[in-house]
């Protein structure tokens, strides 16, 4: 591999769009997202239920199913875009460049096949008829990645424990030594315990293949031990993307602020957690930056215009007129601010701890 | 001297047996523990699947009957309560479950919750009051009764259900909430929300809480002691701070160590388990439950019980390391 391909990105995502037509309209469930994902990474996405993280990885292995569609945008895989493949080849990419590893994986195994027929079954429908013993052979070695004994292939699921069976899902994910291993919740229905081990196993298979990865999940606390860098959606908007630790540490847009101090944590104990208010509903979101009905810092500019993307530094985004009109934020303290602080005093709003913007 | 509020003396709970088959192996075995009246708190029972957490809720609810040992409601045996006790007990005593989906009727509006409630605890039999008692209960967990009321579960969210929930239980004027994992199928962001609600209630209504969960930072957040369960045994008892911060069973270690911290700059404490530490099936049924997956594990362990030494003054461990 040369150092060009190496520097250039493995997925990039242009302006994604997906929608879901209802007959009220459509929801805007991922719109007008852009980001990239560099070879050998894994990025994190956080946010709060509904906000579009799984429609956007459905879109990426263009598995959105009616009534929603991808609407526009580019989705580059090593520079060309996979929303222009026929169907077959699509198939053809899934497993073996793209992977998935379905939020409750291991209950997606089927219960009547044996461990090793359903991880040749993967094998086999991409890769052709292979040699029984090189086929067995095979599936050993993928167990052992997995830290399971090669008794584990005669077993049918029934027979393993929880944390057993997501190993088994990631050996069948990692079978075809994808580039892009996206992983939905792999450990939100396993014990605290079992978490930490699967996990630990996850990350050593993606460093093995050279893999990149993306990893959704509900504890931003396993997403700030294992992920390079995070990105935060919001309403099927992408507000801000940060290196980890910049992001858990200096979070710039209102939002990430809320949401990362809003976790409970065992260094400190807090009061008053939690954001105020609900995630929009998408039928019918607020007008221009989503997050103003629930911000603290929001005046009437926030209602009026669009916050573009603005840039931190060389990798850090965050989409807030705080960081790239700042001015308004000035001039507006006294007049706006007592409507709109009026709106949020009703709703229960609170400033958040902790993290101030400027 | 009044009696305890609460008192659960040595339960024990086997699940299955009878004539011909041998009993299982006990979910919940010699637990014991004390709400007092006038000093509300929140107690935590932590541990993984199949600790017996979800037993005790279910056994100090008296949905389901010990094998052995007591539950005394104020003074009263739970199993022998006359019809007037057990109707005390049945309001005083209230719980939250996890699925804020499952405890809906999909049909009814959720106003049907509280009317069901007020209904057979007999709390009024007028309208006014009945909206007056409503409104009141949903206010003091932070919803607005006309946003609420005479909608249906579905179009609800699941924070918002949860918090519905509270106020029902808020309704009666419970001396104590049994809460069996109530934000687990929640947002991250709304979990503290609600868990505040249980700490208002606790400092400004007087109600104890048996929390009952897998997640130690949440337990830490909110409650007063803690109770770590393994394979029906408590591992580790006491205050909340030290058992957290200065755990001493090597299973309270584990679990603590396992804990993930929103935080990238502190790594997860040590490399990986072995496979072996994380099969939460394998309980040692003769000697220390944990004897299996312990690091420390020392011959004794196999076949003998540790009894539960003090390690510090407010904090037992049952662990020959302190004997």
């Amino acid at each position: 591999m040369t150092v060009a391909i190496e520097s250039a990105p493995l997925l990039q995502i242009e302006n994604l769009r997906v929608y879901y037509w209802t007959q009220a309209g459509p929801v805007k469930a991922v719109d007008d997202i852009s980001f990239t994902i560099n070879p050998k990474e894994r990025f994190g996405f956080i946010g709060e239920s509904g906000c579009g993280k799984t429609t956007t990885i459905m879109a990426i292995l263009r598995l959105i199913k009616r009534p929603g569609r991808i609407e526009g945008g580019k989705i580059l895989l090593k520079g060309s875009d996979i929303l222009t493949l026929s169907d077959e080849e699509m198939r053809q990419s899934r497993w073996s460049r793209i992977s998935l590893i379905p939020q409750g994986a291991m209950n997606s195994l089927n219960p009547v096949m044996r461990v090793q027929d359903q991880i040749a079954d993967a094998i086999v429908t991409h890769r052709g008829a292979v040699p029984i013993r090189e086929l067995r052979e095979r599936i050993g070695d993928l167990l052992e990645t997995v830290q399971l004994s090669a008794e584990v292939a005669d077993m049918y699921p029934h027979e393993l424990s929880g944390g057993m069976k997501q190993r088994v899902c990631i050996a069948m994910a990692t079978a075809l030594e994808p580039e892009l291993i996206i992983a939905d919740e792999p450990t939100s229905a396993l014990d605290v315990v079992v978490q930490k081990a699967v996990m630990e196993t996850l990350i050593g298979v993606q460093e093995r293949l050279n893999a990149s990865m993306i990893l959704i999940g509900h504890d931003m606390g396993m997403t700030a031990q294992v992920a390079d860098r995070v990105g935060v959606m919001y309403a099927g908007k992408l507000v801000e993307v940060a290196g980890t630790r910049e992001l858990f540490r200096q979070p710039q847009h209102p939002y990430s602020q809320a949401l990362i101090s809003s976790l409970p944590s065992i260094r400190e104990k807090k009061r008053g957690g939690g954001i105020p208010g609900l995630p929009p509903f998408l039928l019918n979101p607020p007008q221009n930056c989503l997050f103003h009905p629930r911000c603290p810092h929001a005046v009437a500019f926030c209602q009026e215009t669009p916050p573009p993307m603005h840039r931190i530094r060389t990798s850090h985004m965050a989409a807030c007129h705080l960081l790239s009109a700042p001015e308004q934020f000035d001039s507006a303290g006294e007049s706006d601010g007592g409507v709109l602080g009026a709106t949020k005093a009703a709703a229960g709003a609170e400033a958040p701890s902790g993290h101030q913007t400027r | 001297m009044a009696p305890p509020l609460l008192e659960i003396r040595d339960l024990t709970k086997r699940y299955g047996g009878g004539l011909f088959r041998q009993p299982s192996p006990p979910a919940l075995e010699n637990f014991s523990l004390r709400f007092v009246e006038g000093e509300a708190k929140i107690t935590t029972i932590a541990g993984e699947s199949g600790s017996g957490k979800t037993t005790l809720a279910n056994l100090s609810l008296d949905f389901i009957h010990p094998s052995s040992g007591q539950i005394l409601y104020r003074g009263q045996d739970i199993s022998e309560m006359s019809r007037r006790e057990r109707f005390v007990f049945r309001r005083e005593v209230q719980a939250i479950f996890q699925d804020p989906f499952g405890t809906y009727n999909p049909f009814y509006k959720v106003d049907a919750v509280f009317n069901t409630v007020i209904q057979k605890f007999k709390l009024t039999n007028e309208r006014s009051e009945r909206r007056r008692l409503t409104e009141e209960a949903m206010e003091v967990v932070g919803l607005r009764p006309n946003e609420i009321l005479g909608k249906y579960p579905h179009e609800l969210s699941g924070g918002q259900r949860q918090r519905i929930m509270v106020a029902r239980a808020f309704l009666l004027k419970p001396r104590i909430i049994v809460a069996d994992e109530p934000v687990s199928m929640i947002d991250a962001s709304l979990q503290m929300r609600i868990l505040e609600i249980f700490r208002n209630l606790k400092e400004e209504y007087g109600i104890s809480f048996l929390y009952i969960t897998h997640d130690l930072s949440t337990a830490y957040q909110i409650s007063d002691d803690i109770y770590i369960l393994y394979g029906g045994s408590v591992m580790e008892n006491g205050d909340i701070e030290g058992v957290i911060q200065n755990p001493h069973h090597p299973y309270t270690q584990l679990l603590v160590g396992s804990i993930t911290l929103p935080d990238p700059d502190v790594r997860w404490e040590g490399r990986s388990s072995s496979a072996a530490s994380e099969d939460t099936a394998a309980i040692n049924l003769n000697g220390c439950k944990f004897y299996h997956r312990c690091p420390h594990a020392m011959e004794r362990c196999a076949s003998g019980t540790p009894q539960d030494y003090s390690v510090t003054p407010s904090q037992t461990a049952s662990c020959f390391l302190f004997e």
